[in-house]
């Protein structure tokens, strides 16, 4: 009876009993990888990529570096120079250095670092048309259920043909500062002079463009949830306008492309300053590569971006001899020149 | 009295011994009636009566006649699926019986000697002198030991067969096939056969020649299940003890098979025994059956009834009464009258419900002593009921009717409605009441999907020569799928006001699709070393107002040469209309079944298959064959997507893309003598491949089920009369996983760097470690005064391998640094093994 007794409870005790293991990863390829991120476009002459070193516990710092850019075979600009990097781990430096090109040119990214030597090689997409930019003020409740007025941009763009095409929407905000009235009294400045000057990036709200609103069946604007991540960076594809033209419909707050930056120091009393304000329109063209980066690190950064019961995004990369993306990009812009405005006397001052 | 009727008085009297079973068609003699004639001596006396009257008006040897019936199982009654017959001037002339036991041969009118066989019977061998069409029914006595089957020219399945990559399984190597918990499993058993891979160990889902766990199509007596899979896929849903034959196509397919590009499991139960009430009780660890089956009056109509439930459903009150919340438990019943109008007609009716149902309740109450602010005090009662019901599983019912037009024609027609559904139901309460609070809130939900289907089908055999069996018909299903449905009801009381808020959300629209399909190919034999099947399968899908027509042409080729080889080759086309949204590994009640949309196009596969064959040693067959498929359109979810995200907008989470599967299966089976046993090596690739990009930036990636290797070796051995011992060991290489393998960062759009990120360079980038496992079973059999009792004891990985059950990462794993002795933390794979020496026992009485 007790052999048969102990037969039992050896057998439930293997039943309920579970055995957990671990295999521990060693990684695979070399122990270090040169990491080289950045964006290159070709509306700006100054660029930049980011550096660190890859490794399987950790980021680490790229302590020298040297990087060579070439367009079309030839050496461009060249630097040695790290720097902080703002916004990032500190383990990530930024380098920086000069190009200019357009779509077709072949740009070529190498940096080398510690006998490591990796190259990303692009050749600048094609840039599609802008060929108009409307806008008009709209009233729409904002997210407070308030009635607000919105500038909606109407931005009609034609595809680049007879490919398929990668495209981001931007939109920036240039302003400057003229003086337009001076009292009397006033003798340091004079009508005419600009006193000070600015930019932004405007965010977009694409709440009511389809191509770039990947909502189906929901109704709030911005929070991600299940079923759906914000298109925040407003990329998008011409699958649905290939080889013709599509008229985006982007919402400007307001208050997001009317608050100045003025910081010039003035009596309202004695000097009126006038502002004026230009919108500039992008469509960036950009590789599939880039636009599957992007698309990843929305979703990435999204809430449906939880990583306990999937895998994480395998990020593309073209950085050959080691990993990252060196992205190059060609711009179309589009002036929208808006009304000139005269700052009111009650706007903050440093008078 | 004429002439007929005493003859028939003659044969009668000869009919009340016992078996075998010998039954002739009247019409040989004017008469469509047909008697059976059950011993042997009389038997031989009508051969003999016969051969002098048929000889009489027998014509010249140039005159084809045509013979058909029915052959069964002469113990039961029941018609024998994939019996041969064959003549003895040509093993080339022959034929088998199709899904109802039905045969058609045409032979040289005059002398000539027909074999009877089927595995596991004796065969039987009878001379006639045949000069015109005539119907000859037979019945075929059990072997004493598994002996080889005569050598038939035509078969659905197996080595024989025009056909590749067909197997007919056999009912005792299912009922032998050591599994966990006992439970025997056609799933399981499938698992051993080369080419076939189980997802997760020991789970039943199979993955067929690098395809996905939907594309299989299992079948139930001809209609298709969606949801095959019990506890969670630790069980299938067929009752071994309700089924009579599993037919398994992976290769070459039947142009009567559409709707999966993978493979095609047919499995077909039984009709009953004719000749006397006969069952079987079961008692197992896990679950208790009771099988039944005998005629209904007469041996005309016969019932077959099949339960199985785990012991959980059948003592759930006394789980509740013990205070447990909890209880999980599932069953299946199979059902199915079938009815003898004549040899020319016959209606069947079958039936199946299965349901896996967990339940959970909980209930808090109690009174408190609540302080209030002014130094006095007051009781406070609350309550909190949670309840919870989840239930999942599938019905079918179809009738179906056989008739034989003409010894050259027979038609089976059937109708069948099908239903998967998946309902989820709680109730949360909270209610406070003190005198100075009251509320009762009540949240309750609602959650269902599920998939219907009616349809009806006609199928045809039709033999208008010796070296034709033309097979064609048509089939029609509606679909309905009700992607999910959710219902909220809010019950708030706070004394004074009783409100209700009552929402219903579709959250995936009902979608209907109606499916039309057409089919023709011709089983034709070319002298005596050829045999080639062409055909093809028209089928149409409408769906979201879109038509998608797909045709599947379907070719199968095979020559035979000397003392048992044979080559043979193949191309199958198939298509795919319906998808399943799974997290893989485990079947969910959760998963879903989704059609095509008019943006997710059907999945298409294409299979070339080539191989050797040799069956020239008595009881051995082997057998190699190569294929190369291609899946066009396969559905994946997109990077960082699953299916719990998917319930809306399931489209969006989806990609199309493209599958290749390559490889080499060699495949030995012994199938005669008291040692039994099959072995197979299977050398697979399979990989995947998104051009949208979205999955592994759009480059080729390994198939989560990428093994390159798997062994399987199983044996049957009979110790003496009583005893049986089945072992079977099983390798399979490493199964795929997607894990980090180092520390990187990504650039925001914005041109900013991110922290620390666990950077993974391709899905499916880890290659898991292979596994292995031993399981037994042992049986002993002893036959009472009223029947036989089993004694069935098994262990399931007897060795204690540590198979990973459930594997998951963890990114920053605990663990002493062996030289400083300090904790770091590391990356590790966390392996789960939980099946580890599984023994099980169960008891059997049959009668």
């Amino acid at each position: 009876m007790k052999n048969k007794i102990s037969a039992a409870f050896v057998i439930a005790l293997t039943i309920l009993t579970s055995c957990e293991r671990y295999i521990e990863l060693t990684g695979t390829g070399p122990e270090k990888l040169l990491v080289v991120n950045g964006y290159v476009r070709s509306d700006e002459s100054e660029h930049s990529v980011l550096v660190a070193w890859s490794t399987f516990k950790e980021v680490k710092p790229v302590n020298a570096a040297h990087l060579e850019c070439y367009v079309n075979g030839t050496k461009v600009s060249e630097t040695s120079e790290l720097h902080k990097a703002e916004n990032s781990i500190p383990a990530i430096k930024r380098m920086t250095f000069n190009a200019d090109f357009n779509a077709g040119d072949e740009v070529r990214v190498v940096v080398e670092s510690e006998g490591t030597r990796v190259e990303s090689v692009s050749v600048a997409p094609k840039a599609p048309v802008i060929v108009k930019a409307d806008t008009t003020t709209v009233k729409a409740k904002d997210n407070f259920g308030d009635l607000e007025n919105f500038a909606l941009f109407s931005v009609t763009v034609q595809d680049v043909k007879g490919e398929d095409n990668y495209y981001r929407a931007l939109m920036d905000l240039d302003s400057k500062y003229f003086i337009n009235w001076v009292s009397e009294e006033e003798t340091e400045h004079k009508v005419g002079d600009c006193v000070d000057k600015g930019s932004k990036s405007l965010v977009i709200d694409n709440s009511q463009e389809p191509l770039l609103r990947r909502r189906i069946g929901k109704d709030q604007k911005d929070d991600d949830d299940w079923n759906f991540y914000n298109n925040r960076y407003n990329i998008f594809t011409d699958s649905q306008f290939r080889n013709s033209e599509y008229t985006l419909k982007l919402i400007v707050d307001h208050y997001g492309y009317l608050h100045n930056f003025c910081n010039f120091g003035y009596n309202p009393d004695n000097v009126k300053v006038e502002e004026d304000r230009e919108v500039v329109v992008k469509i960036m063209s950009m590789s599939k590569l880039t636009y599957l980066y992007m698309n990843d690190y929305m979703f990435d950064h999204s809430s449906q971006g939880d990583w306990s019961l999937v895998s994480e995004l395998p990020y593309p990369s073209n950085v050959k001899g080691g990993t990252g993306l060196v992205s190059v990009m060609t711009a179309a812009t589009f002036n929208v020149r808006l009304p000139k405005w005269q700052l009111p006397n009650n706007i903050w001052t440093n008078y | 009295m004429p002439k007929k009727n005493k003859l028939t008085r003659f044969l009668k009297a000869g009919c009340n011994d016992s078996s075998p079973e010998f039954i002739y068609e009247w019409s040989l003699f004017g008469n469509s009636r047909a008697v059976n004639l059950k011993n042997e001596f009389m038997r031989k006396i009508l051969l003999a009566a016969l051969a002098a009257v048929l000889t009489v008006s027998a014509h010249g040897q140039n005159k084809k006649i045509t013979i058909s019936g029915y052959i069964h199982d002469d113990a039961t009654g029941e018609t024998l699926i994939g019996a041969g017959v064959v003549a003895a001037e040509s093993s080339a002339i022959g034929a088998v019986t199709n899904d109802f036991g039905f045969y058609t041969l045409t032979i040289p009118a005059g002398k000539t000697t027909l074999s009877y066989s089927y595995v596991g019977c004796r065969t039987e061998t009878v001379s006639f002198d045949l000069t015109r069409d005539t119907t000859i029914n037979m019945s075929l006595k059990e072997a004493d030991i598994l002996d080889a089957a005569t050598v038939v020219a035509r078969k659905d399945a197996g080595i024989r067969s025009t056909y590749m990559g067909a197997l007919e399984i056999p009912q005792e190597m299912i009922q032998n096939t050591p599994v966990i918990f006992g439970e025997a499993d056609i799933i399981k058993t499938l698992q051993m056969m080369p080419g076939v891979q189980p997802g997760m160990e020991g789970f039943s889902g199979i993955y067929v020649r690098g395809g996905g766990v939907d594309e299989n199509l299992m079948m139930l007596d001809g209609s298709p299940l969606y949801n095959v899979s019990h506890m969670l896929g630790l069980f299938s849903v067929f009752t071994p003890e309700a089924v009579k034959k599993v037919t398994f196509y992976k290769g070459s397919f039947p142009a009567k098979y559409g709707g999966r590009v993978s493979s095609i499991v047919d499995v077909r139960t039984n009709d009953g025994n004719a000749k006397g009430f006969h069952g079987s009780v079961t008692a197992g660890l896990l679950c208790d059956k009771l099988h039944f089956e005998g005629p209904l009056g007469s041996e005309k109509t016969t019932f077959s009834i099949s339960g199985r439930g785990m012991h959980t459903f059948v003592f759930d009150k006394i789980i509740r009464a013990c205070g447990s919340p909890a209880n999980y438990a599932f069953y299946d019943v199979n059902a199915k009258v079938a009815h003898r109008f004549s040899d020319r007609d016959r209606l069947f009716l079958s039936f199946y419900h299965g349901r896996d149902y967990f339940r959970y309740k909980e209930s808090d109450k109690g009174t408190a002593t609540i302080s209030s602010g002014d130094g006095s005090s007051y009781k406070e009662y609350s309550e909190d009921d949670i309840k919870a019901n989840l239930k999942w599983g599938n019905m079918l019912a179809v009738m179906r009717w056989n008739h034989v037009f003409s010894n050259k024609l027979f038609a089976n027609t059937s109708v069948s409605w099908n239903k998967y559904d998946m309902n989820i139901k709680s109730d949360i309460r909270e209610m406070v009441k003190s005198e100075k609070e009251f509320y009762d809130n009540t949240y309750k939900y609602g959650y269902n999907s599920g998939i219907m289907d009616f349809g009806g089908r006609i199928d045809f055999d039709y033999t208008p020569a010796p070296q034709h069996l033309i097979r064609f018909g048509t089939e029609f299903i509606r679909h309905a799928y009700r992607p999910s449905v959710q219902r909220v009801r809010e019950i708030n009381e706070d004394g004074v006001k009783k409100t209700f808020t009552d929402e219903k959300t579709n959250i995936s629209p009902n979608v209907y699709g109606s499916e039309l399909s057409l089919y023709m190919e011709d089983d034709m034999t070319l002298g005596d070393h050829f045999s080639f099947n062409p055909g093809a399968r028209l089928s149409l899908f409408f769906v979201d107002g879109k038509a998608y027509f797909s045709p599947e042409p379907r070719v199968a080729l095979k020559y035979s040469f000397g003392e048992g080889w044979a080559l043979k080759t193949a191309y199958s086309r198939m298509s795919q209309y319906v998808h399943l949204l799974t997290s893989g590994d485990i079947s969910l009640p959760t998963d879903l079944w989704v059609p095509i949309t008019k943006n997710i196009r059907p999945v298409t596969s294409d299979i070339v298959s080539l191989g050797a064959y040799f069956s020239g040693l008595k009881g051995w067959e082997f057998s190699l064959e190569g294929y190369w498929k291609r899946l066009n359109n396969v559905l994946e979810y997109k990077d960082g997507k699953m299916a719990f995200t998917s319930a809306a907008n399931w489209e969006e989470n989806v990609e199309m893309g493209e599958g290749r599967a390559y490889g080499a299966e060699f495949y030995v089976q012994k199938t005669t003598g008291k040692t039994t046993g099959t072995a197979s090596y299977t050398l697979a690739w399979a990989d995947r491949r998104f051009k949208d990009g979205t999955i592994n930036n759009g480059n080729w990636f390994p198939f989560v089920y990428d093994r390159r290797h798997n062994v399987t070796l199983s044996l049957i051995q009979k110790l003496g009369k009583r005893v049986e011992l089945s072992a079977v060991w099983t390798y399979m290489s490493g199964s795929r996983m997607t894990i980090p393998t180092r520390k990187s960062f990504v650039i925001t759009p914005d041109g900013d760097g991110t922290n620390d990120y666990d950077y993974i360079e391709s899905r499916n980038n880890y290659k898991l470690p292979p596994t292995h496992r031993l399981d037994f079973n042992f049986s002993f059999h002893k036959q009472k005064k009223r029947g036989e009792r089993i004694w069935n004891f098994g262990i399931y990985n007897a060795y204690g391998a540590l198979n990973p059950n459930f594997i998951m990462y963890d990114g920053s794993h605990s663990k002493k640094d062996p030289t400083t002795g300090e904790e770091i933390k590391t990356p590790a794979l966390i392996k789960e093994t939980f099946l580890i020496f599984y023994p099980s026992f169960s008891y059997t009485f049959k009668f």
